[in-house]
């Protein structure tokens, strides 16, 4: 019975950031899914049930933002590049091991990125989906899922770090 | 494989995305190199610590038995049973070009055979004019378009680009038609879109050869062991043309695969 749903929530979860927005959210792309499909079971539904899922989630966020005056994500993401080269070298190596110790600080700097960052992370670290997978949801070509991704990781782990810094957690 | 070239290759190989030569060569240069395997551990330790720390967990029971009761209780529902629209949707579909059904409308209650089906047909060009929903792969290209539909149907479309005739391809979509899958291809005319529904000709009757509903308009044939259906709001002649042209298309084809 509704498969996929607990990867839809965890999705949900990180776009909305908010427990009520998140169970719209789910509920609202279930109940869509369902009038176009007899059957959500299989592998194959699950890239196109997160993708109802962030669709959704975008077009309202969108037209909440100033009826479609939000920045397009290339701006965001320039910006957001901008941000990681004052933070580090967005090309070098990622070395900040990060901590289960930090959890709290981690889910704090994962709630504090651009939308499309935190939904590859999720997708990827936490629902464990391919890269084509991550491809066909986002709807962009997999070379920028690959840089996506890494970005997104490397601004979550400098940004954990900072914050343990300033935490006196002490360094690294 | 040089350093330079392994350093980027860090994540997809912890990712498990490098195809296997690649890898192979990879593994072969983090033999001789600590650095690399230094940033391979690192990348691969903090995957797991996200995974847990980044999973909110399960959906709780209060809303999957929410869903549960929506989705069993309802049946697909039809256009009658659809709640006002959110002012999202209005405007996505106003800027789409496309009419908008004011909630409760329904068309004309049909005496012929045919009638479910049609209602059927119109139903789904009509429901799709949902954003997100009316085109599944936004692309002009049949080459983006064919194998997308390839991969979800056990059947392959012919997908074809009328750009030149006045029909561009806009994309394409899934959906049912009395229960089996249909490829759907979405074609644009001047502001207005025409959705042109395929599925294996089957033992059914043929598709109705024509329907007018409220405004909107339907033709079907039977060609090419396929069965056709184009839907829209453009005017009747012109969905003909349409017609002509991916028959055309068709018999321009046949003989090759
Ligand atoms: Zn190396």
């Amino acid at each position: 019975m509704l498969p996929h749903l607990d990867a839809a929530y965890r999705l949900a979860r990180w776009l909305a950031r908010d427990e009520a927005d998140a169970e719209d959210l789910v509920q609202e792309a279930y109940v869509r899914a369902w009038r176009f499909f007899e059957t959500l079971r299989g592998e194959d539904a699950k890239p196109w049930l997160m993708r109802i899922v962030r669709n959704q989630w975008f077009s309202r966020a969108r037209s909440e933002a100033g009826r479609g005056k939000m920045a397009p994500f290339e701006a965001v993401e320039a910006e957001a590049e901008a941000a990681l080269q004052a933070e580090m070298d967005p090309d070098g190596p990622e070395r900040r091991l990060m901590r289960l110790e930090d959890q709290a600080l981690i889910r704090k700097a994962m709630a504090d990125l651009p939308d499309e960052f935190r939904e590859v992370l999720v997708l990827r670290e936490v629902e464990d989906m391919a890269y084509r997978d991550l491809a066909e949801v986002t709807g962009v070509p997999i070379g920028t899922v690959m840089s996506r991704l890494s970005r997104a990781r490397k601004m979550l782990g400098e940004r954990v770090r900072r914050m343990s810094e300033e935490a006196g957690h002490g360094a690294f | 494989m040089e350093h330079s070239e392994a350093q980027k290759r860090v994540e997809a190989y912890a990712d498990n995305e490098l195809a296997p030569g690649a890898a192979t060569a990879f593994e072969a240069h983090l033999e001789t190199c600590a650095d690399c395997r230094e940033q391979l551990g690192t990348v691969m330790a903090n995957r797991r610590v996200l995974a847990d720390a980044l999973d909110p967990g399960a959906a709780p029971a209060a809303l999957r038995a929410r869903i549960a009761g929506i989705t069993s209780a309802s049946a697909r529902p039809n256009l009658a049973h659809r709640r006002a629209a959110p002012a999202w949707w209005l405007q996505a579909a106003a800027l789409a070009g496309v009419a908008i059904l004011s909630s409760g409308a329904t068309f004309a209650v049909l005496g012929r055979q045919d009638g479910g089906r049609v209602q059927t047909l119109m139903d789904a060009h009509v429901r799709a004019q949902d954003p997100g929903k009316a085109i599944e792969v936004v692309s002009s290209d049949r080459h983006t378009v064919k194998p997308w539909l390839d991969a979800r149907l056990d059947f392959a479309p012919p997908v074809t680009d009328f750009a030149a005739q006045g029909f561009p391809l806009l994309g394409g979509r899934l959906d049912y038609v009395e229960g089996r899958r249909a490829a759907v291809m979405v074609y644009g005319r001047r502001k207005h879109t025409v959705d042109v529904f395929v599925r294996p000709s089957g033992d059914g009757p043929p598709p109705p050869r024509s329907a007018d509903r409220r405004g909107y308009h339907l033709i079907g044939w039977r060609k090419g062991g396929f069965d056709w259906w184009a839907v829209s709001d453009v005017d009747a002649d012109e969905l003909k043309a349409l017609r002509q042209l991916i028959e055309k298309d068709g018999a321009d084809h046949s003989g090759r695969s």
